[in-house]
């Protein structure tokens, strides 16, 4: 039988020999021989469906525009997972571009490991906003997306819920998820404390208060496998999680899953495209993030994967602009935090959370 | 080449391989549990008791060790004794099926951890096995809680640590023969007093080995506390875990890991202590 996509002749050792052998050869080539390409670029990013998104809506439209070019997408687990490859390769460069968190942007920064980018390498950094663009951050943002309530839409249809506060309700004991040992803990931090009237840059004691309020209601702090699994699936009716997931997941209908933006509003997590300092090819890498941030790509990958565009030439349909943003008065009640502070104390919230919410 | 200088060489690829895979390894680590913390300022001193000075003072690891500890404590006291009995059939049956049999209760070794632990979340879950029946007989009238917790920590490692302790219990029986037995209940002694004299004190190498194993791979286990704790249950492995890939605190990492090699080296101290006097009562 011929094998599948194969040449039909039979493998004998002679020929698995030169196949390893092959292989071996291929690992040792410089980069940029790849599929016979000249220049190359490696960029690290979230797994799953992001990176489907990103590989079909930028990484492919990219390298047909652009011949000889290869790009290779390495999946990591988080943003803080791209900053220790970007740690590690400070001395080999292996990662061109990295994908992370705005935060963990900034931790990047500070640690002098990203190259800054200017207009005239990146003439799209004049449609990208000041928010997207802090001083501490040599990363520009590429997408937006909101934290919002995700729930199963057969448990609470009813009575979808409108509000962080909807987190306490005493009908939903033991039904609530809230992985918030990571960035969704952490900027849940400063919405909770605007609803009662607080600054996160002076304390987070109340926003901590009331997540201790809500913990009863706490059936799963650590979501496995993932947030909106557990909801479709009803192991919990109602969690915390981010917009572009669960809207992906309600459009594939995978489940009756749903998501909204608070009335108190919501906080943007913005991931940044960020070059390399040091990296071979610096001006593919920059045209690289030029079209990233271009108002064409921006749109699909918007309609793709419902992400928040930064560029501020793109005009979502209004549905989809709902669906992201959640309409033009809970937009307007964005929280738009100081990053660097948040940055400054991740760590340090995080371990708050564990040890006077969680495990208190 | 003489037979020492032989039996020398046939050491050397065990000992590269130690080397290699273990020794480098733990000096990699030790070196990175003195390392500066990750925010300090260029120029700062190369060696820093910082992250040690940190596990030390901070409470929180106390009571993460505390916790680590009780887990594997509670774990190997509900594992050896369940696995005692299976292991003492598997090593008296005479049964033409005894090679199947033993192969069953070490079936699950061939699963994956993770598979498993997924197995028990399902069944513990709160529209799981166990709530489903209890409401269905009307035992319950809501679902409670049994995932997400120490508890449901401490039921998964016991299974999926019994095939370890078979095992080691019936590598151990060696000395312990149906002759022995028979004896004592000849001379008058009633089941019990045979069990309890004879059976356990010969089986208690294998009972030691297998305490050993399972309380080592219990405060070691990452994957099962992380599924099945929900997110409350810290040990030492979730904290190293949580510092090395979210934190990036690998100084901290190092340092906690290296209090986790301590409590092994204590654990193992106290195995060849309790071995010893099992060797030579006198």
């Amino acid at each position: 039988m011929k094998p599948e996509g194969g040449t039909g002749r039979p493998l004998t050792r002679r020929s698995m020999g030169r196949a390893a052998l092959a292989t071996m050869l291929a690992g040792s080539l410089p980069r940029g021989s790849a599929r016979g390409a000249t220049r190359s670029l490696t960029i690290s990013g979230y797994a799953g469906p992001f990176e489907r998104a990103f590989q079909a809506c930028v990484i492919d439209p990219f390298q047909q525009a652009t011949p000889g070019v290869h790009i290779e997408y390495r999946p990591v687990m988080n943003s803080a997972q791209s900053l220790a490859l970007l740690s590690l390769a400070r001395t080999r460069t292996d990662i061109d571009i990295a994908i992370m968190d705005i935060s963990v942007s900034i931790l990047a920064t500070g640690k002098d490991l990203l190259a800054p980018l200017d207009i005239g390498q990146v003439p799209a950094l004049g449609h990208i906003p000041s928010w997207g663009r802090p001083a501490a951050s040599h990363g520009v943002a590429f997408t937006r997306d909101n934290l919002v309530l995700v729930y199963n839409t057969d448990i609470l249809g009813h009575h979808p819920p409108t509000s962080w506060m909807d987190l306490g309700r005493p009908e939903l004991v033991d039904q609530v998820c809230m992985p918030i040992e990571d960035t969704r803990g952490v900027v849940l931090l400063p919405l909770l404390d605007r609803s009662v009237g607080a600054d996160y840059r002076v304390t987070i004691d109340p926003a901590l208060a009331l997540l201790r309020q809500f913990a009863p209601n706490v059936a799963n702090w650590n979501a496995q496998p993932d947030i909106y699994t557990l909801v479709m699936a009803q192991t919990v009716a109602l969690g915390v999680g981010w917009n572009a997931r669960t809207q992906m997941m309600r459009a594939r209908k995978a489940g009756p899953i749903d998501g909204v933006v608070p009335s108190e509003g919501s906080v943007s997590q913005i991931n940044t495209l960020n070059v390399a300092r040091g990296t071979p090819d610096m001006e593919l890498a920059c045209a690289f993030v030029n079209h990233a941030l271009s108002a064409t790509v921006q749109k699909r990958f918007a309609q793709a994967a419902f992400y928040g565009p930064t560029n501020s030439d793109v005009v979502l349909e209004p549905a989809l602009d709902s669906r992201i943003y959640g309409g033009p008065d809970i937009a307007a009640r964005e929280l738009y935090p100081d990053w660097e502070f948040i940055s400054r104390n991740y760590n340090n919230w995080v371990r708050r959370i564990q040890r006077e919410v969680i495990s208190g | 080449m003489t037979t020492r200088l032989m039996h020398r060489m046939l050491l050397l690829p065990g000992l590269v391989a130690l080397v290699v895979t273990f020794c480098l390894p733990v000096a990699w680590l030790l070196h990175m549990s003195f390392m500066p913390e990750p925010d300090s300022p260029p120029g700062h001193a190369a060696i820093s008791f910082h992250a040690y000075a940190q596990v030390l003072e901070d409470g929180f690891y106390w009571w993460v060790v505390w916790q680590t500890v009780r887990i594997g404590l509670v774990v190997t006291c509900l594992t050896v004794p369940l696995s005692f009995p299976i292991a003492l059939f598997l090593s008296r049956s005479t049964s033409p099926w005894r090679g199947t049999l033993a192969a069953l209760a070490v079936a699950p070794l061939l699963t994956s951890t993770v598979i498993r632990t997924y197995g028990w979340m399902v069944i513990l879950g709160r529209h799981g096995l166990i709530n489903r029946t209890l409401l269905g007989l009307g035992v319950l009238s809501m679902p409670v809680r049994l995932d997400n917790g120490t508890f449901a920590t401490i039921v998964a490692l016991v299974e999926i640590l019994m095939p370890y302790a078979i095992i080691s219990i019936l590598g151990g029986m060696g000395r312990l023969t149906v002759e022995l037995e028979q004896a004592a209940a000849l001379l008058g002694a009633p089941l019990w007093k045979v069990f309890m004299r004879i059976t356990v004190p010969l089986a208690l190498p294998g009972l030691l080995t297998a305490s050993l194993l399972v309380f080592v791979l219990s405060i070691s286990s990452l994957v099962t506390p992380q599924l099945m704790g929900g997110g409350r249950v810290f040990v030492l492995s979730t904290e190293i875990f949580s510092q090395t890939t979210q934190a990036l605190n690998w100084p901290l990492a190092g340092a906690l890991s290296t209090l986790l090699l301590a409590l092994f080296g204590s654990v193992i101290v106290l195995y060849q202590r309790a071995a010893r006097r099992l060797e030579d009562p006198a």
